[in-house]
C-alpha cells in the first residue's frame, strides 16, 4: 500500500528562459525504493527540472509535492570555499538539525561511514577551494546525504568521481535501494541503466 | 524545557555557528586581515605627512550659521581619511558577505536554515566589524590628534562604519559581481567622504543639499562637530542611523527574496513523522 503512494508528485511544470520554453507541463511520479533516470542532451532542462523539483528554482506553472524527507545533490558544488571539508559538514549538519542530542550520536556514525565510502577520510581539515574538482564533489554528495534522507534528487553525481568513488557510489546506492530510499539521477548518459527502474529522456521540453 | 524555548535555543545555536564561519571564511585568509588593519594605519600616514600644522578658519556645516572654528587642516584631514578608512572597509566586508557563497547559502537554507537565520547572521557579522573597526580606526586617528570630545569621535566613525556598511549590504544585494559593486563603493567613499564632505570644499561648494544627501554627511558631522566643538550632535546621530537603518532594511528584502525557495521539500529532521528515522548501513 505504501509503495502506491507516490513520494514525489510533480503536475504540469513549465519554465521558461527568455520566452524560450525549457520545459512544457511536466508531470512525474516517484515512489518510494525505486531509482529513476533523466537524461537528455546538453541544454534539454534536466538541472532545470532538478532544481525545480528540489525547491531550489520556482517553476512558472505547475506544482511539487513531496512527502519524504529529501536530499539534494546540486550539479555545481555549492559549498563555502573558504571553509573546510569538516567546517562546511558541521555547517549542513547543522541545517539539517543534527546537533541535537537526540540525533548526535547516531549521525555522528552515519557521517563517518559517508566519509569513509566516499574516501573523504584524510580530507577533513583541508580547504574546500584548495580541493580538487573530483573531491569538491564528492563533498557535495556526502552534503546531500548526512540526514539520511529518503528520497535523493541527483544532478551528474558521478561526473567528476574517480572509478573507485564511482564504483562505491553505486554500491552505497545499493544499501540504500535496499532501505527502502527513492533516487531520481540527472545525467548525460546513464551508464548504468540496469540499476534503473525507469529512465526519460528529455526532449525540447517533454518527457519521453 | 518548552518547545518554543527549545526552538530560540536552536535558533540562536544555528546564529551563532553559521556567524563564526563567516568570521573563519572572512579572516582565514592572512592577507586580508593585514590590509584591513594597515589600511586606516596607512591612510593615517600619508594625512599626517602630507597636511599643513597652520590653523584656518573653518565653517561645519550642522553648527549655528554663524559659528565659525579655528581649526588645523592636518586634525581636520585625519578626521576625513579616518571615516573614509572606516567607510570604505566596512562596505567593502558587508559587499563581500552579501556576494560572496550566495548558491551555498540559499543551500543552507534548503537544508534548514530560515531566511531570518541567515540574514541574522550577516547582519550580526556587519554590525561587530562596524563597532570593531570604528573603535580601532577612531582610536589609531586619535593617537595623532586630540579632539574635544573622546567618545563623539568614535561614535561618529562607529556611525559611518555602520551607513558605509549598510551601503555595502545594499550593493551587494543588487550587484551579482563585484567587481560593479566595488567600483560603486570605492567611488562613493571616496568622492563623498574622501572629498565632498571636507569643510574645505563643503563650505564652498554650490549645491550644498547634494553633498549632505550622500551616506558620509551625518556621520562625518558626528565626528567633526565632538572633535572642535560643544555643539549638539543627536539630530546627525538620528539621522544616520535612520540612513543606515533604510539601506539595511531593503538590502535584508532582497536578500529575503534571493534566498528564497519554494516547494514542499522536507530536509530539517524535527519535520513531523520523522523523528525516529532509523540509520542502519
Amino acid at each position: 500500500m505504501i509503495k502506491d503512494t507516490p513520494i514525489l508528485t510533480a503536475n504540469s511544470i513549465c519554465k521558461s528562459f527568455g520566452g524560450k520554453a525549457v520545459l512544457k507541463g511536466i508531470n512525474i511520479e516517484l515512489f518510494r525504493g525505486k531509482f529513476y533516470g533523466l537524461v537528455g542532451e546538453n541544454g534539454s532542462g534536466k538541472t532545470t527540472m532538478l532544481n525545480i523539483l528540489a525547491g531550489f528554482w520556482k517553476a512558472n506553472t505547475g506544482t511539487v509535492e513531496i512527502n519524504c524527507r529529501t536530499g539534494f545533490c546540486p550539479q555545481e558544488p555549492y559549498l563555502f570555499s573558504n571553509l573546510t571539508v569538516a567546517e562546511n559538514i558541521t555547517l549542513f549538519s547543522l541545517a539539517y538539525g543534527l546537533n541535537r542530542k537526540e540525533y548526535l550520536q547516531k549521525y555522528e556514525e552515519h557521517r563517518k561511514i559517508l566519509l569513509e565510502t566516499f574516501n573523504l577520510k584524510g580530507y577533513e581539515k583541508s580547504i574546500c577551494s584548495k580541493l580538487s574538482e573530483g573531491t569538491r564533489q564528492k563533498l557535495n554528495l556526502v552534503i546531500s546525504l548526512l540526514h539520511d534522507p529518503d528520497l535523493l534528487l541527483l544532478d551528474e553525481p558521478y561526473s567528476s568521481l574517480d572509478w573507485d568513488t564511482y564504483l562505491r557510489f553505486w554500491d552505497y546506492s545499493g544499501k540504500l535501494k535496499q532501505k527502502g530510499k527513492t533516487l531520481l539521477i540527472v545525467s548525460h548518459f546513464i551508464y548504468d541503466k540496469s540499476r534503473m527502474d525507469k529512465i526519460w529522456e528529455l526532449s525540447n521540453g517533454d518527457l519521453l | 524545557m518548552g518547545i518554543k524555548q527549545r526552538g530560540s535555543v536552536m535558533r540562536i545555536h544555528k546564529v551563532t555557528y553559521n556567524l563564526l564561519f563567516i568570521i573563519k571564511e572572512t579572516f582565514r585568509n592572512r592577507i586580508t586581515l593585514l590590509l584591513l588593519l594597515l589600511i586606516p594605519a596607512i591612510f593615517y600616514f600619508i594625512a599626517f605627512y602630507t597636511t599643513s600644522d597652520i590653523p584656518i578658519l573653518i565653517k561645519i556645516a550642522s553648527a549655528p550659521k554663524e559659528a565659525v572654528i579655528l581649526m588645523k587642516p592636518k586634525d581636520l584631514g585625519l578626521i576625513y581619511i579616518g571615516l573614509a578608512a572606516a567607510g570604505f572597509i566596512t562596505s567593502f566586508l558587508a559587499l563581500n558577505i552579501m556576494q560572496k557563497n550566495t548558491q551555498a547559502s540559499k543551500r543552507q537554507k534548503l537544508c534548514g536554515y530560515s531566511a531570518i537565520e541567515l540574514s541574522l547572521t550577516k547582519l550580526v557579522f556587519v554590525i561587530s566589524v562596524v563597532v570593531v573597526l570604528g573603535v580601532y580606526t577612531g582610536g589609531l586617528g586619535l593617537m595623532l590628534m586630540t579632539p574635544k570630545h573622546f567618545s563623539g569621535v568614535i561614535l561618529g566613525y562607529v556611525l559611518c562604519g555602520f551607513v558605509y556598511g549598510s551601503f555595502g549590504l545594499f550593493i551587494g544585494a543588487i550587484f551579482k559581481k563585484e567587481l560593479e559593486g566595488i567600483l560603486v563603493i570605492v567611488l562613493l567613499a571616496n568622492l563623498d567622504i574622501g572629498w565632498l564632505q571636507n569643510p574645505i570644499y563643503y563650505s564652498a561648494a554650490p549645491s550644498k543639499f547634494i553633498i549632505r544627501l550622500l551616506p558620509g554627511f551625518n556621520p562625518s558631522q558626528v565626528a567633526v562637530i565632538s572633535s572642535f566643538s560643544d555643539y549638539s550632535i543627536s539630530s546627525q546621530v538620528i539621522y544616520s542611523l535612520i540612513y543606515g537603518s533604510v539601506f539595511l532594511i531593503l538590502s535584508m528584502i532582497i536578500l529575503g527574496i534571493r534566498m528564497k525557495t519554494y516547494g514542499s521539500a522536507i530536509t530539517h529532521l524535527d519535520s513531523p513523522d520523522k523523528q525516529d528515522n532509523n540509520i542502519s548501513d
